[in-house]
């Protein structure tokens, strides 16, 4: 018999098809934390945040005969996380923390991407972009797109200062801004981030 | 953009009905937030929160039923004060705060917020006899309140009950069960018919014969009760809770296994037990703890009179977390506990008092040594 933590996700899914109170166990000690520091990032509450996590892993175990998942069980758990993070903005707008942010991202943003633009011809625009960005550079963007890290782990991981992350993605937002017509500001570059997913 | 505009753009996302503009200045919005904002905090931080959210999840399903989750790690550790999120919300937060305190602190003193108190538990529980009678005890009068084939039910003192033979009539083998219920806040103590002493705690089911009959004396326990088997070793005792059945032969031992704690505990003071669990069997010594449920079986050395402290009349705590502590506290005053308590982690305790006190003087040493606030509502408890 493998030992739990050394089985697959997929492997584990289908353990908790059958019922399997160890696999739901073990799900959680794999993704509690992910699910929690991705919550917490966007709502920054630790109050919500505890209760979206056992939201998730209540309603995992109770639809886990007939749960299908699409996709990996990870993006599953995150998307999930992402769901109830942004509800829970969404009802709680008012604050200005929320709504600001996402103010000035939007204004940033609208002029410069046609409103009935199509998510291939977007997403081909901002491949160009990358394409021409140097290395150090795209590593950079690999790593915030794919792992989600924040400025700082990033710096930890290429043992580069904060600082430095900042301006790497800020010096390469000019870059790509040249495959695109118009500037684009600060926030924008995100986008790119997001789309090559 | 206004508001109302943000929320119907967040609502469009979640419906999946965004245009692929609309889409990606939500998800730009979300990258922003992870890159810019970071949770730090300590791994022994991370481990307890861990747990505890297990814990509440397992609790939750529990209610209908289910216990899927384990626990292999025990907590290590004093909780420590959890470092706020954000450096510069936390300033401005703090500053806030202090201002606030100080025009407060008179709305906020423990006589307002200790206003209504809650009266402890008391002798106060249930009799239903083997042919089916019920009786309450708290409100019945002392001396002999039954007598079933030979076995005499009497109340001696308020707070005990005897079972024993009675010199007229003769005993008859019979399987239906006595039931001593205490509800919350209650508490008592029956001697059984072979000498076996038992105090019950609050919320608590025990279930034996009149007159044990049969190879084995065997009773059943939800809830807590603390065990002086008299000795018979050709008639072992057994105790039944749940998923565990404990096998002694003449000695004194504590049993807790109420629904809502995430392990039946059983601690033994003397004398010799082994505790079964349907798959495995283990024999504690005094001095010993077992902890069990359908995932996990161990055994600890503890301080006896931690456990039993409930039948010396008192509340004793070594570095217990503070749920714990409000546990035992809403089964013996029968209230309830509303946690809002977010911004800092969770102390242990240490210490000792009454429970035959109100529960203000409980709360009071509580929140001498730490920095939660208890706010007193009817039967309503809120923790801050």
């Amino acid at each position: 018999m493998i030992p739990y933590p050394e089985l697959s996700d997929n492997e584990l899914l289908a353990l908790l098809h059958k019922e399997s109170e160890l696999a739901f166990s073990e799900i959680y000690n794999r993704y509690w934390e992910k699910m929690y520091s991705y919550s917490i990032r966007l709502t920054k509450s630790d109050e919500e945040s505890a209760d979206i996590v056992q939201e998730i892993f209540i309603s995992l175990w109770n639809r886990k005969r007939d749960l299908t998942v699409r996709g990996s069980l990870a993006s599953y758990l995150i998307k999930s996380a992402r769901n109830l993070s942004l509800r829970y903005i969404e009802r709680n707008i008012h604050l200005t923390d929320f709504s600001e942010k996402l103010t000035e991202i939007i204004a940033d943003t609208s002029q410069n991407i046609e409103e009935s633009i199509s998510v291939k011809e977007l997403e081909r625009q901002i491949e160009l972009g990358i394409e021409k960005l140097p290395k150090k550079m795209k590593e950079v963007y690999i790593l915030s797109r794919n792992e989600q890290l924040s400025y700082r782990e990033i710096s930890l991981k290429l043992n580069i200062s904060e600082e430095t992350v900042k301006k790497q993605i800020h010096n390469s937002l000019k870059i790509i801004s040249s495959a695109l017509r118009g500037t684009l500001s600060s926030a924008t570059y995100l986008l790119f981030l997001h789309l090559l997913k | 953009m206004k508001t109302h505009h943000i929320k119907s753009l967040i609502k469009k996302y979640l419906d999946g009905k965004t245009s692929a503009k609309e889409t990606f200045l939500v998800d730009a919005y979300i990258e922003d937030q992870l890159a810019s904002n970071t949770w730090n905090i300590s791994e022994a931080e991370k481990e307890i929160l861990g747990i505890d959210l297990k814990y509440k999840i397992d609790q939750k399903l529990s209610a209908s039923g289910n216990n899927p989750l384990t626990y292999e790690k025990t907590v290590k550790g004093k909780a420590r004060q959890l470092w706020p999120l954000f450096a510069a919300a936390a300033m401005t937060t703090i500053i806030g705060f202090t201002v606030l305190y100080l025009s407060r602190v008179r709305k906020e003193s423990p006589e307002v917020r200790f206003a209504t108190d809650v009266k402890p538990g008391g002798n106060q529980a249930v009799l239903t006899l083997a042919d089916g009678r019920k009786i309450n005890l708290s409100a019945s009068h002392n001396g002999e309140l039954a007598n079933l084939k030979g076995i005499s039910v009497t109340k001696t003192v308020a707070g005990e009950l005897v079972f024993s033979l009675s010199k007229a009539g003769g005993t008859e083998k019979t399987d239906k069960q006595n039931i001593l219920e205490t509800p919350l806040g209650g508490q008592y103590r029956v001697n059984l018919s072979d000498g076996t002493q038992v105090w019950i705690n609050a919320g608590t089911t025990l279930k034996f014969p009149s007159h044990f009959s049969g190879a084995n004396r065997k009773v059943e326990l939800q809830g807590e009760a603390y065990f002086e088997v008299s000795k018979d070793s050709s008639h072992p005792f057994l105790v039944k809770s749940g998923l565990q059945e404990v096998k002694v032969l003449g000695t004194h031992f504590n049993i807790n296994s109420y629904s809502n704690e995430p392990f039946i505990t059983t601690t033994l003071l003397e004398g010799s037990i082994q505790l079964d669990n349907g798959l495995t069997q283990k024999i504690i010594a005094p001095g010993e703890q077992a902890s069990l449920n359908s995932n996990t079986f161990k055994v600890r050395e503890v301080e006896p009179a931690m456990a039993i402290d409930w039948k010396n009349g008192e509340f004793r705590f070594k570095n217990e977390n503070l749920k714990s502590i409000l546990r035992k506290l809403s089964r013996w005053y029968d209230v309830d506990f509303i946690m809002k308590n977010t911004t800092s982690e969770l102390p242990n305790f240490t210490g000792s008092v009454s429970r035959f006190d109100q529960i203000s003087v409980v709360l009071k040493m509580l929140e001498e040594t730490s920095n939660v606030k208890f706010y007193i509502s009817g039967k309503v408890i809120t923790v801050k």
